[in-house]
């Protein structure tokens, strides 16, 4: 052991899982359960979470993918709605501030016009109207079939989700805190009626082969918002309060802002200036570099504990199915202690080397 | 560190001053002075040589190791 030194076997194990996290993609806390879930698809109470087209395998490819294109639209629209709504906003430390035009409401379902059934009818229609121009010779009726036959192709081809422009206007606005996983693979978030839902998998053994589990989908209503985009908690909050903490954030910013200059460039460059003045050992950059070193462990502490102070203490509600994500705060945190380290070893070598220059100083 | 520097005692002794030692053994008054007050961390052999060639001592005669304790009652008088 003292061939290969006891600090540089620590230090190495150190570097080696920090690498080992960063490349793989390890999710502590993320269970995997194992078994058959029935998917309550076309379920409605779900918010169409579990959406599927159910288009008849016999119809043409054309009209087939007329369908399904307007069917992942919505899908899609759903699904950026749930897991990453594009609001603005800004923060740091994995909290900040979110506002925008909140899409939670009033659009749960695809409209009956765009269900499977009548897009197949409107095709239908659209072929029938398109034989009868073929046939028609009068010129004021084929204008009127063709007119028809627009009608449909404007429906065909419109976004069931524009419809719900006007009522989607709302500007909301939230408190957002991260980084979180939702803690079961199979739990997922949605929204309905303006409503911030968890579908959760109930396990039940199947009676039938007691090897496999039997998973089933159940609604757990919450009273907060989740990005699984940003693994961002957004918890809504009124228009005083966002005011309130974005002036409240605005001077914590400001001051953290110039603490960093200060820390980061001020002082590095005031050593610096010092060594070239022949003054390298002295008692003045010691002070400065214990003064980085200090805050960085304050910075370290602030943004490795606060996360999960505010999970514990403020946000007790989502303890259960959330769990923070743990890759991400461990490598920042390692990061950060390799920092604290090499400030440490370069400060212990200016202690020695102030030493030695005193000792030498003071030789007779 | 608990050696003790009796330069004073012996410059007594000789009824020299601490500028003559410093001219005669060509150390600089400030050196010397650190010597005396008992701040230096380290003497050289030469200088060493040098001041006891002077005085006409021993290297004993000028340095004393004394205990933790008595050094630092020494040191708060």
């Amino acid at each position: 052991m003292k061939r290969f030194g006891t600090i540089a076997i620590i230090v190495t194990i150190l570097i080696a899982s920090y690498f080992g996290l960063l490349f793989t993609s390890i999710s502590f806390g993320v269970s995997h359960n194992t078994g058959t879930i029935t998917t309550p698809s076309n379920d409605s109470s779900f918010g169409n979470l579990f959406f599927s087209s159910n288009i008849p395998d016999s119809l043409p490819y054309a009209k087939y993918k007329i369908i399904a294109d307007i069917h992942n639209a919505f899908i899609q629209k759903k699904e950026q709605i749930n897991n990453s709504p594009g609001l603005s906003g800004w923060g740091f430390f994995n909290m900040g501030l979110r506002s925008g035009i909140a899409e939670t409401n009033n659009y749960d379902n695809l409209p009956a016009s765009f269900s499977t059934e009548n897009l197949i009818e409107r095709l239908a229609l659209k072929d029938s109207l398109n034989n009868l121009i073929t046939e028609e010779k009068n010129k004021e009726k084929i204008s009127n079939l063709k007119k028809q036959v627009d009608s449909i192709d404007e429906h065909l081809h419109f976004n069931p989700f524009d419809l719900a422009l006007e009522q989607r206007s709302k500007n909301e606005n939230y408190f957002s805190i991260g980084k979180y996983n939702l803690k079961d693979y199979e739990t997922k978030f949605f929204i309905k009626n303006g409503t911030y839902n968890l579908a959760k998998v109930k396990w039940q053994q199947n009676k039938n082969n007691p090897n496999n589990k039997i998973g089933k989908y159940y609604i757990e209503k919450i009273n907060f918002r989740y990005s699984s985009t940003n693994k961002e908690i957004l918890k809504p909050i009124s228009a005083t309060t966002f005011k309130f903490l974005e002036i409240l954030l605005i001077i914590f910013l400001v001051i953290a802002s110039i603490a960093t200059i200060y820390f980061y460039v001020g002082i590095p460059i005031q050593i610096l200036v010092n060594i070239s003045r022949g003054d390298a050992f002295s008692i003045i950059n010691i002070n400065y570099l214990n003064a980085i070193t200090k805050f960085t462990v304050a910075l370290t502490l602030f943004s490795f504990i606060v996360p999960r102070l505010l999970k514990f203490i403020l946000i007790k509600e989502f303890y259960n199915d959330f769990t923070v994500s743990n890759p991400d705060g461990i490598v920042d945190f390692l990061k950060f202690i390799f920092f604290i380290v090499a400030l440490i070893l370069i400060r212990k070598a200016f202690i020695k080397g102030k030493n030695l220059q005193q000792e030498n100083e003071l030789t007779v | 560190m608990p050696i003790v520097v009796n330069l004073d005692v012996m410059l007594a002794k000789r009824k020299m001053s601490l500028t003559q030692l410093s001219e005669k053994a060509g150390i600089t008054i400030s050196n010397m002075s650190i010597l005396k007050s008992g701040k230096a961390k380290a003497i050289r052999f030469s200088t060493l040589e040098e001041i006891c060639t002077i005085l006409e001592c021993q290297p004993g005669d000028i340095l004393e190791h004394m205990d933790e304790g008595s050094f630092l009652r020494l040191m708060k008088r």
